[in-house]
């Protein structure tokens, strides 16, 4: 066996907490390391030309890369090996930085960790044997979910690139939130306007296939073949789709859990909302005293929303604006933690709502007392470290946006996980922003986060683009992570078919033994672990992989 | 090397690939700081875990092993989880049947919660290394 090692310092990442000299050397004295090698960045171009040497210079047969995580590079790595006729599936990755370098500080200790970790790949990889990828046709077409401006701008892009697209929106009319919208900041257009702008487009084309008031009741297969079953007024109906866009937007935060604020309770208690849809039907005097209350469903760990809902800034900036041209002699007093006005344009819009006359005051408000005069707002002004009481005419909560009610089973349906907050997890924050752990299923729009219509509509188009580069080479390759039984071994006990959760596994009348569907597992192992005769394995994850990376893990072999 | 163990626990993890193995990425990239005798050992699913591999991995001289996989209801693979749960229950009576309850663990940590993975990681070797002493 010759295998190669190779460590990346990572920059300074790795090094400066872990000895990789040490290491490199090291590992040379084990008779199966043909090279052990440790490089400043093994994914750099001359990083990949090193390995790709090395492979072709020494004839290597297992390829051991301690770096990053796995996660980061996989295809890069995996590329090079291909290019270099050696089977992708003979690479190891170690990850010395997630799991080693940036957890500890202590540069013995990580050392000696590091050292392990390699020990254990080296000693797994020993046992990998080359696996065929298969390779699938998929379906050129997509299944847009949610009809708001994320789905459609994505809805949009995919049947421009010439996909079949199925756009599902589970209310009857598209347009989700932005709809609501007397005016989107900043262009100040009318949110309706833009959303029948795309509508328009959209109805106009042959491979658009729009479901309204429908639902997704189910949602199976594997990237590239999809069913979907959707609920639609006109009945039941399958369809078969490359991949999805999941876009199902947000809920408004509802300020009834709060109840010291009196929403709900007292009509002179609005939401921004509220006040989009009652336009100029607001009963007020003509010097009216509005209070603006920003951050009411963000940043607010005692309900449980710590994060900052980012469009609630430029809201409420937004409604003080309004009022102040609508009623001149208005007394308008915002009271915010503190103003986040991050989209271009924003901090400018900040200085000129200021100086139309509405008053920041930074503070928090503890309660709202409803009189018959006036609502009064008890709080602490938190520069000046004081109380104070003030009267008003009318509050205005400036609401943060809430994961959608449907996340969790919307989650459930995709495989998608969820954050911390309930939000959609993407697959990595920088990485990959639009993926999820499914392949061909990717995330838009507020659904994974708060964002404002300018971004969701980029965050749609960026999502369509993904799916289109992956759905539009027409096949795709399915990891070979499947069981397969040696028939020599099985028994015939069936444990194996009576756990399978794919019902991947047919038993054999005749033979009295278990095969595998190839086209139906998982993958997940459970058979392997089950059969009490070791006659079923999973490919990349055998038993003796395991068991020597054990020992190697606790220097016992 | 017979002293040092003596000092520091080695704690072997099995961690599911779509979660607990994602936490801890996250959990790395966060710069979160966990003891280094916490190893991971990645398997596609938690119910790939072989009773076998926590008894072997004892034997080797760890002082500790879990499991962990994704939230009930959470599986990848559907309910695989579920199986994983009923298995290392089993195993845990077994276990305690020779006084080493403490040395198995089952958790569950999802792809987003880096920081229950290191409390629970920690706190499960803090309390290995209390018992050392």
């Amino acid at each position: 066996m010759k295998t190669g090692i190779f460590i990346c310092h990572c920059g300074h990442n790795i090094k400066h907490t872990v000895d990789v000299k040490r290491l490199s050397e090291y590992f040379k004295k084990y008779p199966q390391v043909t090279v052990s090698e440790d490089y400043p960045f093994v994914c750099s171009e001359p990083g990949q030309d090193m390995i790709s040497e090395s492979i072709g210079k020494y004839g290597l047969d297992r390829v051991i890369i301690a770096s990053c995580a796995p996660s980061l590079h996989g295809e890069l790595f995996k590329d090079l090996l291909r290019k270099k006729d050696l089977n992708p599936f003979l690479l190891r990755r170690v990850s010395i930085r997630e799991h080693c370098s940036w957890v500890g500080d202590d540069i013995e200790e990580n050392t000696e960790k590091a050292k392990r970790l390699i020990l254990s790949g080296l000693y797994g990889a020993a046992h990998y044997v080359p696996l065929e990828e298969k390779q699938v046709e998929v379906d050129k077409s997509a299944l847009v979910v949610g009809g708001g401006v994320s789905g459609l701008s994505a809805a949009l892009f995919l049947s421009k690139m010439g996909m079949q697209v199925y756009l599902v929106e589970k209310e009857a009319q598209l347009g989700g939130r932005v709809r609501e919208l007397k005016s989107v900041w900043p262009t100040r257009m009318n949110g309706a306007k833009i959303i029948e702008e795309m509508e328009n487009e959209l109805k106009g084309r042959k491979n658009v296939e729009i479901f309204a008031s429908t639902k997704i009741t189910n949602f199976e297969g594997f990237f590239g073949n999809y069913q979907a079953t959707l609920d639609t007024p006109e009945g039941e109906r399958r369809i078969t789709i490359g991949g999805a866009v999941v876009s199902i937007g947000f809920a408004p935060f509802d300020p009834v859990i709060k109840p010291e604020l009196q929403y709900g309770k007292d009509p002179r208690v609005v939401t921004t909302i509220d006040l989009e849809r009652a336009g100029d039907d607001l009963k007020l005097p003509d010097n009216p005293r509005i209070a603006i209350l920003h951050c009411i469903g963000s940043r607010d760990e005692q309900i449980g929303k710590p994060y900052c809902s980012r469009i609630c800034c430029i809201n409420a900036l937004r409604v003080g604006e309004s009022i102040k041209e609508k009623y001149s002699d208005s007394y308008v007093e915002s009271f915010y933690m503190d103003v986040r006005a991050h989209p271009r344009g924003g901090e400018e819009f900040f200085e000129d709502t200021q100086e139309k006359g509405v008053l920041f005051t930074r503070a928090n408000i503890g309660e709202i007392i409803p009189t018959p005069s006036g609502l009064v707002l008890r709080g602490e002004d938190t520069l000046l470290g004081e109380a104070f009481e003030r009267e008003f005419d009318m509050a205005v909560l400036s609401v943060g946006m809430s994961p959608p009610e449907d996340s969790k089973e919307m989650a459930t349906l995709f495989k998608i996980s969820l954050d911390k907050d309930k939000f959609f997890l993407e697959a990595h924050i920088k990485l990959r922003p639009f993926d999820t752990a499914v392949k061909g299923i990717f995330i838009a729009g507020s659904c994974s986060g708060p964002k404002d219509a300018e971004e969701s509509i980029n965050h749609g188009r960026a999502a369509a683009l993904k799916l289109y580069g992956f759905l539009n080479l027409g096949y795709a390759f399915v990891d070979p992570f499947i069981s397969f039984v040696d028939s020599k071994r099985c028994s015939g006990c069936r444990m194996c078919e009576q756990a399978c959760v794919a019902k991947a596994i047919k038993y054999d009348e005749e033979k009295r033994v278990v095969h595998v569907e190839e086209a139906a597992c998982m993958g997940c192992g459970l058979c392997n672990s089950t059969c009490p005769s070791s006659a079923i394995s999973l490919r990349g994850y055998f038993d003796s992989i395991i068991d020597d990376e054990i020992s190697a893990l606790l220097e016992a072999i | 090397m017979e002293e040092k163990n003596k000092k520091n626990p080695e704690i072997v993890g099995f961690a599911c690939s779509f979660c607990t193995f994602k936490a801890s990425e996250m959990a790395g990239s966060l710069r979160l700081k966990y003891p280094d005798g916490v190893k991971l050992i990645q398997v596609p699913c938690s119910s790939r875990v072989d009773p076998a591999f926590v008894i072997k991995a004892i034997f080797e001289g760890a002082d500790g092993v879990f499991v962990a996989g994704c939230h009930p209801g959470d599986c990848h693979f559907i309910k695989g989880n579920y199986f994983t749960r009923r298995k290392i229950a089993a195993l845990k009576e077994m276990f305690d049947a020779f006084g080493m309850k403490d040395k198995l663990k089952l958790f569950w940590v999802s792809a987003a919660e880096a920081r229950r993975f290191v409390e629970k990681v920690t706190g499960m070797y803090d309390e290995i290394k209390d018992k050392k002493k």
